[in-house]
């Protein structure tokens, strides 16, 4: 079933990738089609199939679980400070690009550097499950969680008062699938502590928070393409 | 808003005999199945009524009075207030008499009269509850018919509001019960016992001091519901800008 649900999240990436393509040629917010491409990337580096052979390619040594985990950091970096903007909320901005939110993505980015040199990972696992019993890879799995998990909470309340707003429907409906998401997101920081390592709920949580926030951007997407007055929107 | 199927069943039969439902459908102009679903369900609209009536050629009004909640519709029908009446001018045509009249006083010539656009207008139930409002209407309909304040307000921002909280509204402003009924575009003036002609005599007689300070109430009201919108759309454009 998790399988299932990891095969699906990952064939949503792979669609939302292709079809941001055509802005990615146009030059419109091009940071999306990256953000898809490497949540595409992270997530087929969580199915044991895909994981096992390119990590094997990288020396056998789980150097793909760090490249995970550091670009699912570049992911929520790109993506929350676009939402942010997006719902207009000047403090989780600040909270994001200020000094705050850079300390907290170098501070993860560090610990994932050296939680991963001081364990001994040799021999691919996908997910490091493998290696639960080592404090270092419960830290390493720790840190990974954390950047996610502050970037969304950041974003939880603008994307919660935009869906109860008095907008249209359709951008209310986007705006609660992003809520939804982020709150996922910011769910797998206790469940990683109350649950096992590869918990069952924990992964429903992570792989079902990719889903909400793509399909959170997808109907963007439709109501942008059903704006009323195109040229109105931004001059050319 | 709804009838109970059974009672509409029994008018019927007393109206259009023994008419199967599909030739009153087609006369009426209401899908076969929407009126078969609202059947089954048990629950006729009123528009449903409406509609039969219409083609049948009955006055609405009367059809209304044989379902509970509206017995009282035909016997409660006044002539509407002046305050109504100008409540369903729409704000243009306010202001075109305005022009109107002030082109006429410069002129030294008798003012034009305005060709009024038909009812409703597009803040038409608004206007009427403003227009009948004495103090504290909104909250006694609300608790009369047990609705959410809020869900009362939405109904009144979206120009509508069903046809049991119309007429529950004209009974507690004291009002002609039908009245209420021609804001939301149930009724039409004539069905709802209107005179003929009695927006544009109601226009004519109203003082320029009078007509001023109402088109700048409406003004006002239409400023404040534009800038919602306004808000509503510049945050709709934020994420279509950075996220489309």
């Amino acid at each position: 079933m998790i399988t299932d649900l990891q095969w699906i999240a990952l064939a949503a990436c792979i669609a939302c990738t292709a079809w941001r393509f055509p802005s990615l040629l146009k030059g419109r917010n091009r940071g999306l089609f990256w953000a898809f491409a490497m949540t595409s990337i992270s997530v087929a580096l969580s199915i044991p199939a895909l994981y096992l052979p390119i990590d094997a390619l990288l020396g056998g040594a789980n150097l793909a679980n760090v490249v995970l985990r550091l670009s699912l950091f570049a992911v929520f970096y790109l993506v929350s400070v676009k939402v942010a903007a997006a719902y207009s909320s000047p403090l989780p901005i600040k909270l994001i690009r200020g000094p705050i939110g850079l300390s907290v993505l170098t501070a993860c980015s560090l610990g994932i550097l050296i939680t991963y040199f001081l364990s001994d990972v040799n021999g691919s696992s996908t997910g490091l499950s493998g290696f639960g019993g080592q404090a270092s890879v419960a830290a390493f799995m720790w840190f990974g969680s954390v950047y996610p998990a502050y970037a969304s909470a950041c974003l939880v309340l603008p994307t919660a008062a935009a869906a109860l707003s008095t907008r249209p429907a359709i951008d209310r409906a986007a705006a609660a699938s992003l809520c939804v998401g982020f709150c996922l997101v910011v769910s797998t920081v206790p469940l990683r502590l109350l649950s096992a390592p590869d918990g069952f709920v924990l992964k429903l949580a992570s792989f079902g928070s990719i889903l909400f926030i793509a399909a959170g951007f997808a109907i963007v997407w439709v109501s942008f393409f059903r704006r009323p007055i195109p040229d109105a929107i931004r001059p050319p | 808003m709804t009838v109970p199927a059974k009672l509409f069943q029994q008018w019927l039969s007393s109206v259009a005999g023994t008419t199967s439902h599909a030739a009153v459908c087609r006369a009426a102009g209401i899908k076969r199945s929407t009126l078969a679903q609202q059947l089954v369900r048990g629950r006729v609209s009123v528009a449903t009524v409406a509609a039969v009536s219409r083609s049948l050629d009955l006055p609405v009004v009367t059809s209304l009075t044989v379902f509970p909640k509206f017995t009282d519709l035909a016997a409660g029908i006044k002539p509407p207030s002046p305050a109504e009446l100008l409540s369903q001018i729409s704000d243009v045509d306010l202001l075109q008499e305005i022009l109107n009249r002030s082109a006429a006083a410069d002129n030294l010539a008798e003012p034009i009269r305005v060709h009024l656009s038909p009812v409703p207008h597009r803040a038409s139930v608004r206007a009427w509850l403003d227009a009948v409002d004495s103090a504290d209407l909104r909250q006694k309909v609300s608790r009369q018919a047990a609705i959410a304040p809020q869900n009362l307000s939405a109904q009144i921002s979206a120009n509508r509001l069903t046809a049991e909280l119309a007429v529950e509204s004209a009974r507690i402003a004291g009002v002609g019960l039908t009245n209420g009924l021609v804001s939301t575009g149930f009724l039409s003036p004539a069905e709802a016992g209107w005179a003929p002609g009695a927006r544009e005599d109601a226009l004519a007689n109203t003082a320029n001091s009078v007509l001023v300070s109402l088109a700048a109430q409406r003004l006002e009201t239409l400023g404040r519901i534009l800038r919602r919108s306004e808000d509503d759309t510049a945050a709709v454009r934020s994420v279509w800008e950075n996220l489309g």
